[in-house]
C-alpha cells in the first residue's frame, strides 16, 4: 500500500488564541513540547514521523511568511521578543531572539556553522559527555545540512559591504571566509532580520513544521499564543504541562490550558526554558538552572567609505573574518552585515540634531562588521515573583577583561576598513568616538570609558544565549543529563541551546538542530520508556 | 573560595547584583539632586492628545521637546516629525514595552526632566539652544546619564527613521520582494527519505 504524504503549500495549521471559544482545554499527547523554534521544531517532526501524537506550544504569534513586511518595526512587534527590547538588569545589553512560531529561526540571519571539534572535545573531556564526540555529531549536522540547503556563499551572495570586508582582510593578510547560510535560492532581499516573505530562508516556519504536521496528520497540533507557566510531575515523572492561552493584542486570558503527555520537551530558548524550571520547582540538584548564561555579546564597527557602498543590499551576511576565532588570538568573529536605517541607531552614539542628520544621510558610504565575543557563561537568568505575577530578571554585565578583548577586536575591525580605504569609523560606544585614519586609531579606542564596573560603555547585543541548564553527567554540576533529560526528573528534556555547557563559539542554530535531533534519537530508541499508553 | 575558584556563574552574579545596586542609585541621583527643582518649578502639565495612550504627562513632554531638538529636519530634504507621526510611534513603542525597560525609561526620562540642578528650569521649558546642550551635557556625562541619552534619543530617532517618507534621502531601497516581483516558494517539500519510494515533482513522499 502506497501512502502519500502531502505537505501543506504554504502555512502552517496554527491553533490561535482568536480560534478559541472555549476557556479551558484539557489536552493528552505522547509529547508536549514548549517551543517552536530550533529544537522544538526538529523534536516535533521525528516524533510525528515515528508516529507519536505531538502537541506544540508556542507564546509567541503565528505569522506566516506571506504576511512578513520586510519592515523591521513591524516584525519588532510581532515576531520578536519584548519588541527587540529585551534587556539585561542594566539596560545596556539588549538580548535578541524571536517570539513566534519558528521562534528565533525565521529572524536570524541565516548564518550556519558547526560546533568546533575542539568545543565538542571539551565537552567529553571536561563535562562527560562522552557520545557529543565530532564523528558522533557529524551525521546529525549533515543531516540537517542537506534538509535546510546550508550552502557556502558563492560570488553573487557577497555584496558590496562584505566585498570591502574582503578586500581590507586581504591587505591585512587575514583569514577570511563566504559565510555558510541556510537559504534556497536567496532573492538578495537583505531583509532576513525581518523575516524572509519568499520562503526562501529555510527556517522552522517553512521546513520542520509544516513537515512534522504532514508526518502526524491529525496526531500533530501547534497551539501560538500560548504561555506554559509550569511543568507538572508526578512520583517523580514529567506528567504534563499547564498554562494560558493569550491574546496577543488585547493581553486577555482566553483559555486555560492543560495538556497531559508522557514526555515533556522544553525547547523555549535559554532565557525561558531555566525559568520554566525554576517556576515549576525543579531546579534540582545543583542549583545551576538559569546560571551559565552566555550571550555572545555583539557590537557593530560602522565605516565611512569616500564613494557609495549601498552596504544594504544583497545578501545580509557575506563573509567572516575568522583570523581571531580561537580564544589564543583573540575569541572573536567578525561579519560583514549592514541591515536596514533604524538598527544604525543601535550601534554607537549617533549624534544630536543636525551632527545626527548629517550622520544618517551618510547610510549609503556604509560598512558594517558585527564582532562576536564569546563569553563564558558569566550570566544568570531568573524569574522574581510569583508563577504569574513576576518578570524575568537577566544579570549579565560586561566584565573588564570581555572589555579588553572588545577593544582589541574593534581595532581589528577598523582596520580592515581602514585597509580598504575607509575614511572613518564610528566605535560602538556610548560615547562620541570616531576614528578618522588608523593612525589616531588606537588613541581613539582606548578612549572608550570602561568606567567604574563597565555600564554603558559599549553598545551591544546578545544574539545567542546559551548554557542556561547545562549538560553534564554529574547532577550536582548540571542540569540535564547527557541526552538532555533533566537528572532529577524522568521525562523532562531540554532541547535548546541553553543545554550547552560551554559556548560553542559560533552561531548555535546547527547544533541545536543536531542535539535535537540527537535527543529525538535517544528518546526513541528507548522508546519503552517513555511510552507506556 | 577566592575570585579565581569562583565559578563564572557565580561571579558573574555577585558583580551584577553591586551593579545593580550602583545603577539604581545612580539612576535615582538625578531626581534625588533635582528634587529642589521640582519643588521650586512649576508642575503644570500641558495637555496631552486623547490619542496617547502609554505616555505619562511628563514622559510626553519631555519626548516631544525631543523630537525637535534631535531632529531638526526643517533644512533636509526630510518629512517634518509631525508628518511623520513620532509622538504615536513613540506612544505605541513604549506601550509595548515589558515592565523592566518601561521602569527604567519612566525613571530616565524623569531624572532628565528635572536633572539640570542649577538652572532651575525643566527640560521641556527650555528654548532650542538650552535643550541641546542638556542633551550634549548628559551625552557627554557619568555612564548613567550617556547610557539613558543614547538609549532615549534611540528611541525618539527611531520612531522617526522607521518611517518610509524617511528613506529616499538615504537612497534605502524598503521592502523590494513586491517590487521585484520575488515569487514565494512555499513550504519545503519532505526531505527525502533514499529508503523509500519518491513521487517526483511535488511536495508529496510516497511510502510503501
Amino acid at each position: 500500500m502506497i501512502i502519500f504524504k502531502q505537505v501543506q503549500k504554504e502555512g502552517v495549521k496554527v491553533v490561535q488564541a482568536k480560534d478559541l471559544d472555549v476557556k479551558t482545554l484539557n489536552l493528552q499527547a505522547d509529547v508536549v513540547i514548549v517551543g517552536s523554534g530550533a529544537g522544538g521544531s526538529v523534536i516535533a517532526y521525528e516524533m510525528a514521523k515515528a508516529g507519536r501524537s505531538v502537541i506544540v506550544l508556542e507564546a509567541g504569534r503565528y505569522v506566516p511568511s506571506a504576511s512578513f513586511k520586510e519592515d523591521m518595526m513591524d516584525s519588532l512587534k510581532r515576531i520578536y521578543q519584548d519588541v527587540g527590547v529585551q534587556t539585561n538588569t542594566t539596560g545596556d545589553l539588549v538580548v535578541l531572539q524571536g517570539a513566534c512560531v519558528g521562534g528565533s529561526s525565521v529572524v536570524n540571519a541565516t548564518i550556519c556553522a558547526r560546533a568546533p571539534d575542539e568545543v565538542l572535545n571539551s565537552w567529553v573531556t571536561d563535562h562527560g559527555l562522552t557520545d557529543l564526540t565530532p564523528d558522533n555529531l557529524a551525521p546529525y549536522y549533515t543531516k540537517i545540512e542537506q534538509y535546510l540547503h546550508v550552502h557556502t556563499n558563492e560570488a553573487h551572495e557577497i555584496n558590496s559591504c562584505a566585498a570591502k570586508v574582503v578586500e581590507g582582510s586581504k591587505e591585512m593578510g587575514w583569514s577570511w571566509s563566504p559565510l555558510s547560510r541556510n537559504v534556497k535560492q536567496c532573492a538578495l532581499t537583505g531583509h532576513c532580520l525581518a523575516g524572509c516573505p519568499s520562503d526562501r530562508k529555510q527556517s522552522m516556519l517553512v521546513t520542520y513544521l509544516p513537515w512534522a504536521a504532514a508526518e502526524g496528520a491529525d496526531r500533530f497540533q501547534v497551539f501560538s499564543d500560548t504561555y506554559v507557566d509550569q511543568v507538572l510531575t508526578r512520583n517523580g515523572r514529567a506528567a504534563a504541562v499547564e498554562g494560558r492561552v493569550i491574546h496577543p493584542d488585547t493581553k486577555e486570558v482566553v483559555a486555560d490550558i492543560h495538556v497531559d503527555a508522557q514526555v515533556v520537551i522544553l525547547a523555549a530558548g535559554a532565557i525561558q526554558s531555566p525559568m520554566l524550571l525554576q517556576k515549576s520547582g525543579l531546579d534540582g540538584h545543583s542549583g545551576l538552572v538559569g546560571r551559565n548564561l552566555s550571550v555572545n555579546p555583539v557590537v557593530t564597527v560602522l565605516a565611512k567609505f569616500p564613494d557609495p557602498v549601498y552596504g544594504w543590499r544583497g545578501a545580509l551576511t557575506g563573509v567572516r573574518v575568522d583570523e581571531f576565532d580561537s580564544p589564543k588570538v583573540g575569541g572573536y568573529t567578525m561579519e560583514s552585515t549592514l541591515a536596514s536605517p533604524v538598527q544604525l541607531l543601535y550601534q554607537g552614539e549617533q549624534g544630536t540634531g543636525t551632527d545626527h542628520l548629517r550622520f544618517m544621510e551618510e547610510y549609503k558610504y556604509f560598512a558594517a562588521l558585527v564582532v562576536t565575543l564569546h563569553d563564558n557563561g558569566n550570566g544568570y537568568v531568573h524569574w522574581d515573583g510569583t508563577v504569574r505575577g513576576g518578570d524575568k530578571i537577566i544579570e549579565w554585565n560586561l566584565s573588564r577583561e570581555y572589555f579588553e578583548t572588545f577593544k582589541k577586536a574593534i581595532k581589528d575591525a577598523a582596520r580592515v576598513f581602514f585597509a580598504a580605504g575607509a575614511e572613518k569609523v564610528y566605535l560602538p560606544t556610548f560615547q562620541r568616538l570616531v576614528a578618522t585614519s588608523v593612525f589616531n586609531l588606537d588613541k581613539t579606542v582606548d578612549a572608550i570609558d570602561f568606567g567604574a564596573v563597565g555600564l554603558y560603555s559599549l553598545r551591544m547585543f546578545g544574539y545567542h544565549p546559551q548554557g542556561t541548564c547545562q549538560m553534564g553527567v554529574d547532577p550536582y554540576s548540571s542540569v540535564v543529563n547527557a541526552v538532555g533529560e533533566c537528572h532529577t526528573v524522568a521525562g523532562l528534556f531540554v532541547a535548546d541551546a541553553s543545554i550547552f555547557p560551554t559556548d560553542i563559539n559560533v552561531n548555535p542554530q546547527m547544533t541545536v538542530y543536531a542535539m535535537a535531533n540527537y535527543i529525538a534519537d535517544h528518546i526513541l530508541k528507548r522508546a519503552n520508556s517513555y511510552f507506556w499508553a | 573560595m577566592n575570585e579565581n575558584e569562583m565559578p563564572g556563574a557565580l561571579k558573574g552574579l555577585r558583580s551584577a547584583l553591586t551593579r545593580r545596586q550602583l545603577f539604581k542609585s545612580g539612576a535615582m541621583l538625578g531626581p534625588l539632586l533635582a528634587l529642589p527643582v521640582q519643588v521650586f518649578a512649576a508642575d503644570a502639565d500641558d495637555e496631552m492628545p486623547a490619542s496617547i495612550k502609554s505616555l505619562s504627562p511628563l514622559e510626553y513632554r519631555v519626548l516631544n521637546r525631543l523630537r525637535v531638538v534631535l531632529l531638526p529636519v526643517q533644512n533636509f530634504d526630510l518629512p517634518s516629525t509631525t508628518e511623520v507621526p513620532v509622538m504615536a510611534n513613540l506612544d505605541d513603542l513604549i506601550g509595548r514595552l515589558n515592565a523592566f525597560p518601561r521602569e527604567l525609561l519612566r525613571l530616565g526620562l524623569r531624572a532628565f526632566e528635572y536633572g539640570s540642578l542649577f538652572s532651575f528650569t525643566r527640560f521641556s521649558n527650555k528654548d532650542n539652544q538650552d535643550a541641546y546642550k542638556q542633551v550634549e551635557s548628559w551625552q557627554g556625562g557619568i555612564f548613567v546619564q550617556r547610557g539613558l541619552m543614547s538609549d532615549i534619543k534611540t528611541l525618539v530617532t527611531f520612531a522617526y527613521w522607521r518611517d518610509p517618507r524617511t528613506w529616499p534621502l538615504l537612497e534605502y531601497d524598503g521592502p523590494v520582494t513586491e517590487k521585484w516581483g520575488i515569487k514565494r516558494l512555499g513550504n519545503a517539500p519532505l526531505p527525502r527519505d533514499p529508503t523509500a519510494y519518491h513521487a517526483s515533482g511535488d511536495n508529496s513522499v510516497a511510502e510503501q
